[in-house]
């Protein structure tokens, strides 16, 4: 790389990123556009779930007059969607990266390789904050008469509002990384440091939620005016650009409106110039490991079985690679954070006191959907659960070093069988902690029972299909592994799956429990599960009949 | 006569209709130490992958102590140990706790792999670094690395692809007397090897694959002849005929 300028090279840059994605997807000499199209199929039946919901959600608002507070909102939904995304896909896509040393020796500026690294982030977050801004801003225009500036100033503001929050979370991201690889497990170190910062952003949400609801006090609504303006101040107070954003678009406020674009160029931009700047020192950073000399040096005191030696192996590999644990330990964390939240304020009083976004319940209503409640309330653990999949991508993972497993003594359903059992003794560690706080919090045995077997059957069931996939079809011969980790089509196929079937399994349930009663409900909760579950572990058998997956496989 | 270590018979390999490999039968006797040459791209590597259990023949059988590799291959990997040509192994282990893996994997007592371990990875220079993570070996340690873990549950058969590349001078004169101890102790060795030299001075026997074909095969004395190894590789691996191979 040089230091000098020119765009050059960006083109074939993110070319290569492009054609990376495609690799990862399993698109490979014009094969492989049927799994492509699959893929876009479930992307957007996710989006048509998530617009459909926003749509509904900002009609609610209208309803209840609040519609001047819309603008604020679909500023910072944009903008928290996309910290997220670009929190966990900026190592291994912008820095740690596996290909450093070859783009480094290219002939290109090193501002124009940053940019081609950071431009899908922000190019994807773009269209995703202009995914989620839209339908709340079509009810917002149904409220308030639109007008030809407002529709254009809301356009410019849902396509910009994620860039200056992706740029701080990818400096976030490469900042948490560089502290977890120092440690001798860097993935689990990640894991940690992650939950410390959800639970911030929990701490943060419970704040701004009790600020909101005091909205429903009526003296607090005679003190701040209205609904409206107690959720813009609230949204104002949490993220300061949102207020500018909503001066812009609600006001035609020109001031608003330049300081949210001057914000949300220059952030970006300032973020590109320093990491070119440091951007060796920011790859070495991330991808350097901790002194382990006179670590292990001595043999192990006791023999284990293949089966636990290679289960062993797939969780040092997890607990090595920051990555790989946060994408596919997010949920497990989430499962706990939630069964905690629940046995600390109990699923009422978190149901009737606004903070979760979207639901606007009190306490009578609450009272009233008591058995919805208990029949949806296992499918968030196994929502959480189907998050959760190390084993999706691990035969993929196994790559260049799949020469060990294909000349090792032990069959191929002992290989896959390793893998899945890595995944479970997590998953099994996360809902074991989440069942004893159900408990604790003074959840009923029969409704922690449900929420133990939809998390553990959803968890066996999409890990062993995610896996069956990828022994399959394994994609040995990536460059990085983000590829297999974060874009590969088992990953997709299995925790896509598993959010679809737990959302409309859970809304069968809870139409089960409004209109047949509790029993069938529990029914439903404990037999599908299990069914999910054998279902998996039946393509995982097939699979693994047909012997490991390796370069000769499928000619 | 001894069975044979390896025995390869009328092995075949084709990719998509395009032949790699065209009926080749070799074998490999206890004790015997052969060599495997050919330029490159001939199909080396495809018979070695096959023969250790990586890659399915299109047709013919491979056998290790009369164990068929492809209908008995758990039985059949335990008899043998393989060193790739490129030495990937798992970044994220150390050299021990990689040690540990094969030698679970293969079963191997905590005593004979301790001191195994030890043993063979003095003689070659690695047991300071066995408590260092693989991510952080050159291309010759992890080599070094992969050829103890292959010799820890002492295997009938050791396949190595090229083996010589990337070790230093005195690793690689080491390797070259475990090989030998090997073969007096009564295994057998399987390697391929551009460097003819190394072949002809430790090689009982050789084969050489010119396109896909075995075009000779045999004692190493008697396939040379009176001249070096080398040129009689240049020799038949030029050879533009298309008839059957030929056999020294």
């Amino acid at each position: 790389m040089t230091v000098g300028s020119g765009g050059r090279g960006l083109l074939p840059l993110l070319r290569l990123q492009v054609c990376a994605l495609l690799y990862g997807l399993g698109v490979r000499r014009g094969a492989g556009r049927l799994r492509v199209v699959g893929a876009c199929a479930l992307v957007a039946l996710v989006a048509a779930v998530a617009v459909g919901y926003l749509w509904a959600f900002g009609c609610g608002m209208v309803a209840a007059g609040a519609a001047g507070a819309i603008p604020a909102l679909a500023a910072l939904a944009g903008s928290l969607a996309v910290v997220a995304l670009v929190f966990v896909k900026a190592p291994g896509t912008v820095f740690g990266c596996r290909d450093y040393d070859l783009v480094a020796a290219l002939p290109v500026p090193v501002r124009t390789v940053v940019l081609a690294r950071t431009a899908p982030l922000y190019g994807f977050g773009a269209v995703l904050s202009a995914l989620l801004s839209a339908p709340l801003y079509v009810a917002y225009f149904s409220a308030v008469s639109p007008t030809p500036g407002a529709v254009a100033t809301a356009v410019v503001v849902s396509v910009l509002a994620p860039l200056a929050p992706a740029a701080v979370a990818t400096l976030a991201s490469l900042a948490l990384t560089s502290v977890a690889v120092r440690f001798r497990h860097a993935g689990a170190a990640q894991l940690v440091l992650s939950a410390l910062a959800v639970a911030a952003v929990v701490v943060g949400s419970l704040t701004l939620g009790r600020a909101s609801s005091g909205a429903d006090d009526a003296a607090a609504l005679a003190a701040m005016g209205d609904v409206a303006g107690a959720l813009s101040a609230a949204v104002a107070s949490a993220y300061p650009p949102a207020a500018w954003a909503a001066s812009a678009v609600g006001e035609g406020s020109a001031a608003g409106f330049a300081a949210f674009v001057a914000l949300s160029l220059a952030l970006p931009a300032l973020v590109t110039g320093a990491l070119a700047a440091r951007y060796s020192h920011a790859n070495a950073v991330a991808t350097s490991g901790p002194h382990r000399r006179a670590h292990a040096v001595a043999a192990s005191r006791s023999a284990a079985s293949p089966l636990r030696a290679l289960a062993v192996k797939e969780l040092r590999r997890i607990g090595s690679m920051p990555f790989y644990a946060m994408n596919c330990c997010a949920g497990l964390i989430l499962m706990v954070v939630a069964a905690g939240a629940v046995a600390l304020f109990g699923a009422d009083a978190l149901l009737a006191s606004g903070i979760i976004n979207g639901v606007q319940l009190d306490a009578r209503a609450v009272a009233a959907l008591r058995g919805q409640i208990d029949a949806a309330l296992p499918w968030v653990f196994g929502f959480c659960g189907a998050m959760s999949l190390t084993a999706a991508p691990s035969v993929s993972l196994e790559a260049r070093a799949s020469w060990l497993m294909l000349t090792a003594p032990v069959g191929a359903g002992t290989v896959l069988g390793s893998k899945l059992l890595a995944n479970l003794v997590l998953g099994g560690a996360a809902v074991a902690v989440s069942a004893v706080a159900l408990l604790a919090g003074g959840t009923g045995p029969l409704l922690v029972l449900q929420c133990v077997v939809t998390a553990a059957g959803m968890l066996t069931g999409f890990a062993a299909l995610a896996l069956a996939v990828d022994a399959s079809r394994p994609n040995l011969s990536w460059t990085a592994p983000a590829e297999v980790v974060k874009r590969g089509l088992p990953m997709m196929v299995g925790a896509l799956g598993g959010a679809l079937a737990s959302l409309g399994l859970g809304l069968l349930s809870a139409t089960a429990a409004g209109s047949l009663g509790a029993a069938p409900a529990v029914a439903i909760n404990l037999a599908a599960p299990a069914a999910c579950a054998l279902t998996g572990l039946a393509a995982l058998r097939a699979v693994a009949r047909r012997g490991l997956p390796g370069p000769g496989w499928g000619e | 006569m001894k069975a044979p270590v390896l025995d390869v018979s009328n092995y075949r390999k084709e990719y998509r209709g395009k032949v790699a490999v065209r009926d080749l039968s070799l074998s490999v006797a206890p004790g015997e130490i052969c060599g495997f040459i050919g330029h490159n791209g001939a199909g080396k590597t495809t018979l070695i992958r096959s023969v250790v259990g990586a890659q399915p023949p299109t047709s013919g059988s491979i056998r290790v102590c009369c164990r068929d590799v492809w209908r008995e291959p758990v039985a059949a990997k335990r008899l043998m140990a393989y060193v790739p040509d490129n030495p990937d192994v798992y970044d994220f282990l150390t050299g021990m706790q990689y040690l540990d893996l094969i030698a679970d994997v293969f079963g191997v007592g905590v005593e004979d792999r301790r001191r195994r371990a030890g043993e063979l990875a003095g003689r070659l220079e690695l047991s300071d670094a066995l408590g260092d993570p693989v991510s952080a070996y050159s291309h010759g340690m992890r080599q070094k690395l992969v050829l103890v873990g292959a010799l820890l549950h002492d295997p009938a058969l050791l396949v190595l692809d090229e083996p010589f590349v990337g070790l230093d001078p005195s690793a690689s004169h080491e390797l070259k007397a475990i090989l030998r101890e090997r073969a007096e102790a009564g295994g057998a060795v399987f390697f391929s090897s551009h460097v003819l030299e190394v072949v002809e001075r430790l090689c009982d026997t050789v084969a050489v694959i010119r396109r896909g074909e075995l075009v000779a095969s045999g004692p190493t004395d008697e396939v040379r002849g009176s001249d070096s190894l080398e040129d009689v590789f240049l020799e038949l691996v030029d050879e533009k005929g298309d008839g059957a191979p030929s056999s020294r």
